[in-house]
């Protein structure tokens, strides 16, 4: 392999691992957005 | 009856557009890197991993500094958003230091001819990311709430003995690691990518926190409505 391919490697991994982490965390904080909202409004039925 | 919007936690105004700041930083600066830097005397162009192995390191230990500084908080405070940034800060800095190992990883390998070796530094730095996998293990499997808060509030005071020995082992002990790449011991050609990176790696720390510290609230108080409803619903069959 070659140096440059190692580098790509490098970059290709931090670009990958940075926007995987970032999807997850807007996916649970919507995900909680979500379940915050059904609750919330489960509560108010009953009250 | 409670209403829609009542305590409910929001996202600061300010996370998204800092978000879209980071990014357009982030690309800013490996371009830079990637880009503007001439090939090392000894290592040719994998030189240029540097920019995002060192910041991603730099920022795990800077990450594991915030888990110490909110635990200790919390159990002076004993307040519960200490306990939940500290987590916050636990998982961005245990991200950060997988893939600082990975890339350090990747540049062993061209350069010392093999993708792992037991040499302090790296084995230092493979059981910090251990003990906040711990650390991130504790929070999961522990359901008293109360004991979760104190007992991951030590293992995040603990654990941060470990991160000066990682900055340091470099010095303390003969390595196959090279010293500290800073802005002071690298090449002049290399500081401008160098910092550039750092920052932009903070950057995308103080996003990842922020978000992460979010989503965890609206986590929370989604639970104390459910337990909530839960001890009404009791209340009403008894």
């Amino acid at each position: 392999m070659s140096e440059w391919s190692f580098v790509i490697a490098a970059y290709g991994l931090t670009w990958f691992v940075l926007s995987t982490y970032a999807v997850y965390l807007m996916r649970r904080r919507t995900l909680a957005e979500r379940t915050l909202t059904r609750e919330t409004r489960e509560d108010g039925w009953q009250g | 009856m409670a209403g829609l919007t009542e305590g409910r936690p929001r996202l600061p105004r300010w996370v998204i557009p800092f978000g879209l700041f980071a990014l357009g930083f982030f690309i800013l600066a490996q371009a830079i890197g990637l880009l503007n830097s001439p090939p090392e005397i000894g290592m040719g162009n994998l030189q240029k991993i540097m920019y995002v192995h060192v910041p991603a390191a730099w920022n795990a230990m800077i990450a594991f500094a915030l888990v110490l500084f909110w635990s200790l908080l919390y159990l002076w405070k004993r307040q519960e958003k200490h306990d939940l940034l500290a987590a916050s800060a636990a998982e961005v800095g245990t991200v950060l230091t997988g893939l600082a190992l990975a890339l350090g990883m990747i540049w062993a390998k061209p350069t010392w001819g093999v993708w792992w070796t037991w040499d302090p530094r790296l084995t230092f730095t493979a059981t910090m990311f251990m003990i906040y996998v711990g650390y991130l293990a504790l929070r999961a499997f522990t359901e008293d709430d109360e004991r979760r808060r104190r007992w991951s509030a030590a293992v995040g005071i603990l654990g941060a003995i470990n991160v000066p020995i990682v900055y340091m082992s470099v010095r303390w002990w003969r390595t196959l690691h090279q010293p500290q790449s800073t802005p002071s011991t690298v090449d002049a050609d290399y500081v401008l990518g160098l910092r550039m990176n750092a920052f932009a790696f903070l950057f995308l720390l103080i996003f990842f926190v922020a978000v992460r510290y979010h989503a965890a609230r609206v986590e929370r108080e989604a639970e104390v409505r459910l337990e909530e409803r839960a001890l009404a619903d009791g209340a009403v069959h008894v």
